[in-house]
């Protein structure tokens, strides 16, 4: 697993707007073609950290359903987080293809591939 | 299910407030109210539980849960997918863990450091005070034995105390107040003893000296006899039936009766522990050969106005000897109880025998006079056995004992030695009782950490053995070859080490004043041995001698040696007879002039009336007569005259 992948992801996915867990853990996969699956345990302690470093922050919404979750949404600092993360994957995309990497497909250099085909981000951390 | 949220007034605020830690916001009840299959419940019960989190954050992970599997089973997922999907609970509570409390405030974690501080500390402590605790101290050893060796080692008809002991039980000697017809006093405060011209007053006093005629001549057969004899003992209950009635005849001799060690607020166990101890042990016999010796000078001045100078003979040589025997008891307590009955004795020979009335005396008893007062080496008065037997006592009392000569510091010893040095740091342990209890507390607490920085057993009795064995070689040292104060200074800077020596600092002897004392006595006993060879000159020859070369052979071995500079003590003629003189602190030859300075720094007529007693309160000084260069007022210059003493001094108190 590319140490980094996963907050990066959580970011991306939380730029769109705010998110409660099960819904990130639910987008992850859907929002990137089934290649990124998150460790539904994982997520959490990633959601804490991310907090913790200021670059998301959460509160407690009543939902549609009633229901009290507690929603995570991007701070400023992690909008700026997110767009240095944008720039580090554009660049090491670019240098693996340069590489020839990008042409592996599925391949099991630098990713471990779970049963499913899909990459897993259980090991990430913040 | 359960919509509960972990909030609570003002949680806008709950990041920063640490008290979010106390409350107890119920997340179990949380879970249970919960839909869930137990499956899920139990999951999240136990991430939330092993994550060992706050209560506050544990209902916060433990909703956020909840709504997990909720959404999850809602977007159509089985509990048992979802539960497949979460993981191992174990590596979701340890890294929900890490993730909250890296997530926590500021002030959550201090206050957090502060508590985990506060536990360690609280356990530190708690062994720490179990391990002191543990031990008590296990006194093995009577010192009371080689207390009392020199009156062990005497034979029955040469102890004094023979003859002392059933007629002081009579009249009830050592009761103090029982002869007060002696003395003239404003309220408490003492003037003077009673003189002849006292007219009515000088009656009572003669009529009780009469009535107690038996008592009397128990001191004068008693004074002489070299040893007073007294066995004494740690614990009053010790003493014989008999000697109880002597010693302590407030007390029915048939019951047992504690004084105690007298230090306030001291517990039971500590009473108990010193009760026996040689701190403890009291030395009745001290204050009575001083009452003895006062009783003396008034019947002195009776049997002078008697005529009857062999009653005079005998009760000077009487206060001399008790003097000595009060000395028998190796302590410096004794030493300088001893010195100041001497000084007494010097007093009433001054007194009998000034203004010519020398000549009533014959010179067999001059002889005689002369030889009680050269008798007994004022060295020899001073012995520092019965400190070190003290403060060995102490240490086996206060210490536990690991069998090999060394040990750590006890809680009963501590309490004592604490005390001991609020005692004597304050006025006899009567201060504030308030303050003392919340400052004896205090130390309770502070006890066993103190154990940490005490100094051991051995150190302590290393320590001793070295300071006893300065202070004992420095006695034998000429005060004008050393003045130094250095072992004082000593003592001083173990008293600034925190309680490592405690022990030491506080029952140290006060080693300079008795040294000061002994030379200041020797000075005295060879002034006035002088003094008495000058009369038996003018009792032979008609007239005094020029110089005291003269009484060398016949009336004095040797002329004594002045102990401020190293050389003999000074003889001058004068109009009236002679004085007798020492260069003073000053060392320098004033040629005999007596200056005297107050308690408060003037100097005072020549004549000290009873009015001046009222004014200045103690009897002045001669400035020559402060043996510390820094103790002496350095405005003032003089000799010390020793003889004749100076009018006043003849009451010596």
């Amino acid at each position: 697993m590319m140490r980094g992948a996963g907050p990066t992801a959580v970011l991306q996915l939380l730029s769109d707007g705010e998110m409660y867990g099960y819904e990130i853990v639910e987008a992850l996969p859907l929002r990137s073609s089934g290649v990124f699956k998150l460790g539904q345990s994982t997520l959490y302690p990633m959601l804490y950290n991310l907090e913790a470093k200021g670059l998301v922050t959460s509160r407690q919404k009543v939902g549609s359903n009633g229901r009290t979750r507690r929603y995570y949404r991007l701070t400023s600092k992690g909008t700026k987080q997110l767009v240095k993360d944008r720039e580090q994957w554009a660049a090491m995309v670019k240098g693996m293809g340069a590489l020839g990497l990008t042409c592996l497909g599925g391949g099991s250099q630098g990713a471990s591939k779970s049963r499913s085909g899909q990459l897993g981000l259980g090991g990430a951390s913040a | 299910m359960s919509n509960a949220s972990p909030t609570f007034p003002g949680s806008g605020l709950q990041r920063w407030i640490p008290f979010s830690f106390f409350f107890g916001i119920d997340w179990r009840s949380m879970v249970s109210d919960s839909e869930l299959p137990a499956e899920v419940q139990s999951i999240v019960s136990r991430v939330v539980s092993e994550s060992r989190l706050s209560q506050f954050e544990k209902a916060q992970v433990a909703q956020e849960l909840l709504c997990h599997f909720e959404d999850g089973n809602q977007r159509g997922r089985t509990f048992s997918r979802l539960i497949e999907d979460f993981g191992d609970p174990a590596t979701a509570a340890a890294l929900i863990r890490i993730s909250k409390l890296r997530n926590r405030s500021m002030m959550s974690k201090l206050f957090r450091g502060a508590m985990y501080t506060a536990l360690v500390g609280v356990v530190c402590y708690a062994s720490l005070a179990a391990f002191f605790h543990s031990k008590s101290p296990n006194p093995t050893v009577d010192y009371s034995v080689d207390f009392n060796r020199e009156a062990l080692a005497v034979a029955e008809e040469n102890k004094a105390w023979n003859v002392y002991r059933d007629v002081w039980a009579k009249f009830e000697f050592s009761n103090g107040a029982s002869f007060d017809e002696i003395y003239i006093k404003d309220g408490d405060e003492f003037i003077r003893f009673v003189k002849p011209s006292d007219g009515e007053l000088w009656d009572i006093a003669t009529k009780k000296l009469a009535d107690s005629e038996e008592l009397l001549e128990s001191f004068r057969v008693g004074g002489v006899l070299p040893s007073h004899g007294l066995v004494l003992q740690a614990d009053q209950n010790n003493y014989t039936r008999e000697d109880r009635a002597a010693l302590f005849p407030k007390h029915d001799p048939d019951e047992e009766f504690h004084l105690g060690l007298g230090i306030a607020g001291l517990s039971e166990e500590a009473e108990l522990m010193f009760s026996d101890s040689m701190i403890g042990m009291l030395l009745p016999h001290v204050q009575s050969s001083r009452t003895a010796a006062r009783i003396l000078t008034v019947d002195t001045r009776w049997a002078m106005e008697q005529g009857d100078t062999e009653r005079a003979t005998q009760n000077i040589e009487a206060v001399l000897g008790m003097a000595h025997q009060t000395t028998e008891a190796p302590c410096l307590v004794c030493a300088l109880v001893g010195v100041a009955v001497n000084s007494i004795g010097y007093s009433i020979i001054d007194e009998s025998m000034s203004d010519g009335k020398f000549n009533e005396f014959s010179e067999e008893q001059l002889e005689r006079i002369q030889s009680a007062v050269t008798k007994y080496s004022v060295a020899d008065m001073f012995k520092l056995d019965g400190e070190r037997i003290s403060i060995d006592d102490i240490i086996q009392r206060s210490y536990s004992d690991d069998g090999n000569g060394d040990g750590r510091m006890t809680a009963v010893g501590f309490e004592v030695l604490s005390n001991l040095h609020l005692w004597f740091s304050g006025p006899g342990g009567s201060s504030d009782s308030n303050n003392m209890f919340v400052v004896q507390q205090a130390k309770k607490i502070v006890a066993p950490i103190s154990m940490l920085t005490m100094a051991t057993r051995k150190q302590v009795t290393d320590k001793k053995n070295e300071m006893m064995d300065e202070i004992e070689a420095r006695f034998d040292i000429p005060i004008y070859l050393d003045d130094m104060n250095d072992i004082e200074e000593e003592l001083a800077e173990l008293q600034g080490i925190g309680n490592s020596y405690v022990l030491i600092s506080n029952v140290m002897p006060a080693y300079q004043q008795c040294r000061s004392a002994m030379f200041r006595t020797t000075c005295n006993q060879g002034g006035v041995a002088m003094a008495i060879a000058a009369y038996r000159y003018h009792k032979k020859n008609g007239e005094f001698p020029l110089s005291s070369e003269e009484l060398v052979g016949e009336f004095l071995d040797s002329v004594p040696t002045d102990q401020l500079n190293g050389d003999p003590l000074n003889y001058q003629l004068t109009e009236d007879g002679f004085i007798v003189f020492s260069v003073g602190f000053d060392r320098d030859n004033d040629g005999g002039e007596p200056i005297m300075v107050t308690a408060d720094g003037e100097i005072p007529p020549k004549q000290w009336s009873d009015a001046d007693f009222e004014a200045h309160g103690k009897r002045p000084q001669f400035a020559g007569e402060f043996w510390r260069m820094d103790h002496g007022p350095d405005h003032v210059s003089g000799d010390w005259v020793i003889w004749p003493r100076y009018a006043e001094q003849q009451d010596d108190f």
